[in-house]
């Protein structure tokens, strides 16, 4: 029934969000009871995740940043339910790595007190509140600590389109124990935004909202038997982390008509072809954890995020959520048409290869730079030689920075990983090991 | 073709003296193994399980982890083993759960202790119609082959499970196994409390009886807590139609 109630409110979206921007209705930030809200990303699956086939299906999508609406809906929303001092929103970050085409599997946000020495006198694990083994592996290599009070545990799963171009997440389990106001007892509507912030790209993301959470009862989310959707699911979104030269179409498709099996053969089963080799250009296989702390040239530094609004079900909490999704259908539509657009698809490749022109031009300047201080500087111990050295080497560090930053909006590895060092000392001297190329 | 494969999982084997069990104990908590520090069990979520130290010999030079690609990014990740020289066995959802466009098998691959795995190709493929299984048809033939199918171990013998689901903490491959009893069999189902995750699919669940490593299960899926993890129960029927697999996916070699 709550549902319909939030169905309702979503045909007249506009109507409430314009006529009541600052939602005064909602209760004021003075009622936030004191607490921290910590974030837990995981390469590995959710905790509560779904018992089943155990093939490790990992997270990668290939559509670059697209679909991102709901989540400026969110941004928006909450802002202007906050200009009367009315939602207290529950926010965390984590900083990840990750390499390219990967995304973590689990995003778990816990918002309590934390005693982190663990000594205090009452705390309580966090898995004993959420019908979890203490001595759960899983659970215990997040690390979170005891807790002497909890208000919200939350887990997200993610999880990829069978076409791999777009991301979406689902709750799995979540557990209102005290509201934000300090409830103990009632129901309440949670909004929750995932963002994904990767330097020099815009942000993705996502929203769902939780409906009529019952403030102390844990609730876990199982797929529905039919097509393993869940009720709960946030809108596609275009993925953070793919290559930016991922091509258009694979090399080749599996086999999906294989022939007729040989007279005769038992109707056991179908069979086909050869199945391609060298997805992975014959490097080690991967495994099904997804390492979010990934090193190298290639790792991409990444943030997420997640904001929770809690809302009382009444008119003002459901004109907040309807104003989240108020406009997302078409905006949907536009994020989704590189996907069904040979056109669209086109200008999304033409944005890709763009950021990789960028990138080049930039690798060229740098190098052009680079070769200016490394090889054309003064060697003059004179000021003028001085005066000349500081201006090439500062001129080379500012071009490699700015090829580094353009091969990270082109999800490209770092071309500088040695920075020069501004100096008047002589080129081959003060910057030994960045000039040994030039 | 049936006849053949019971005929072959027959000869010589037995669990050192009982006999066929037609219908596997329930076993009561002092039935179970004692616990071992390094694999003691507990559903879905138990200690971690513990390091194949040499998977380069007998039984695990036979397991492989198996790697599907989508537009080159890993898909999906799983565990198979051979059945014949050329051949590998795994669950048939390890085919079905995404979209791939290419894949490869890596047999004793281990990231500490077998590094050097070499990287095989698949030259065709056969999924049975109904059970969770399909069998995979190598381009290169390989030693160590289990034999499939056997009597149900008694309850204080246990089985063993082999896979790739628990990676190293730098999340690299690594090839580990546990042990545990039967908890039991129905249809063609088997249970068992060996702690299983995401990436054992294919996983084979085996004993060595009289020195011959030999499968009595294809692992497939995780269970709710303390209901054991499942997977399918090789009797003599399913062996058969595991020959017809892979008699069907011979057929497609070079289509």
């Amino acid at each position: 029934m709550h549902h319909r109630n939030i169905a309702a409110m979503l045909v007249g979206t506009s109507l409430l969000a314009s006529c009541a921007p600052s939602l005064p209705g909602l209760r004021p930030l003075t009622y936030a009871t004191p607490g921290e809200a910590r974030l837990y990303v995981s390469g590995g699956r959710c905790l509560h995740g779904p018992a089943g086939n155990e093939a490790a299906g990992l997270v990668a999508a290939a559509l670059l940043e697209a679909g991102s609406q709901a989540l400026k809906n969110f941004g928006q929303a909450l802002k202007d339910g906050s200009q009367g001092g009315a939602l207290q929103p529950v926010v965390a970050t984590q900083n990840i790595q990750l390499l390219p085409d990967t995304s973590p599997k689990c995003v778990t946000l816990v918002r309590g007190s934390f005693d982190d020495k663990g000594n205090a006198k009452g705390s309580r694990t966090v898995a004993s509140y959420v019908d979890i083994g203490e001595d759960d592996k899983d659970f215990t290599s997040l690390n979170i600590p005891k807790v002497t009070a909890l208000d919200y545990y939350i887990e997200l799963q993610l999880a990829n389109s069978t076409n791999h171009k777009a991301l979406k997440f689902n709750p799995v389990y979540a557990l209102v124990e005290r509201s934000i106001d300090g409830d103990t007892k009632g129901t309440r509507d949670v909004s929750i935004a995932l963002k994904f912030s990767k330097i020099g790209a815009s942000d993705v993301g996502s929203t769902v909202v939780l409906g009529n959470q019952t403030i102390g009862a844990g609730k876990k989310f199982e797929p529905q038997a039919a097509g393993g959707r869940y009720i709960y699911e946030a809108p596609w979104f275009g993925a953070f982390n793919a290559k930016a030269n991922d091509p258009a179409s694979p090399t080749q498709t599996r086999d999906l008509n294989p022939p007729t099996p040989p007279t005769g053969t038992p109707p056991v089963g179908t069979g086909g072809g050869a199945i391609s080799s060298g997805g992975n250009n014959g490097q080690n296989p991967s495994t099904p954890v997804v390492d979010i702390a990934a090193k190298g040239n290639d790792a991409v530094p990444i943030t997420v995020s997640m904001t929770v609004v809690e809302t009382r079900p009444t008119k003002e909490g459901l004109a907040f959520i309807a104003s989240i999704f108020n406009g997302i259908e078409p905006q949907i539509e536009t994020a989704a048409k590189p996907l069904i657009d040979s056109k669209a698809a086109s200008a999304q490749e033409s944005s890709d290869l763009s950021a990789l022109s960028t990138f080049s031009t930039a690798q060229g300047t740098a190098q052009g730079a680079m070769f200016t201080y490394c090889s054309a500087s003064s060697t003059d111990d004179t000021l003028a030689g001085k005066q000349d050295r500081i201006t090439k080497s500062s001129a080379a560090r500012s071009a490699q920075i700015q090829a580094n930053v353009a091969a990270i909006a082109a999800s490209q590895p770092k071309p500088f990983l040695k920075l020069v060092n501004i100096s008047t000392g002589l080129a081959r001297t003060a910057n030994n090991d960045a000039c040994t190329q030039f | 073709m049936s006849e053949d494969a019971q005929g072959e999982v027959g000869r010589g084997f037995s669990w050192k003296g009982d006999g066929p069990v037609a219908h596997p104990p329930r076993l009561s908590a002092d039935d179970r193994p004692p616990k071992f520090e390094l694999f003691s069990v507990i559903l879905p979520h138990g200690p971690n399980r513990a390091d194949v130290p040499e998977p380069t010999q007998s039984p695990w030079e036979g397991i492989g982890t198996i790697n599907l690609f989508d537009h080159g990014a890993t898909s999906v990740v799983a565990t198979g083993f051979l059945c014949a020289p050329d051949v590998l066995l795994t669950a048939k959802h390890v085919l079905t759960t995404a979209s791939y466009d290419a894949g490869n098998v890596w047999l004793g691959f281990d990231a500490v202790h077998n590094p050097g795995a070499p990287m095989l190709s698949i030259a065709a493929y056969a999924e049975h119609n109904s059970l969770d299984l399909a069998v995979l048809i190598l381009t290169t033939q390989h030693q160590g082959v289990f034999a499939l199918g056997a009597p149900l171990p008694p309850a204080h013998a246990g089985v063993t499970l082999a896979g790739y689901a628990f990676p190293y903490p730098n999340t690299s491959a690594r090839l580990s196994y546990g042990n545990g009893p039967l908890t039991g069999a129905s249809g063609t189902q088997l249970t068992y409390l060996i702690d299983t995750e995401e990436g054992d699919s294919g996983a084979p669940v085996f004993g060595v009886p009289n020195g011959q490593p030999t499968v009595i299960a294809v692992h497939a899926e995780g269970a709710p807590k303390g209901q054991g993890n499942a997977g399918v129960w090789l009797t003599p029927a399913v062996v058969a139609d595991i020959h017809s697999l892979i008699a069907i996916a011979r057929s497609h070699v070079g289509h």
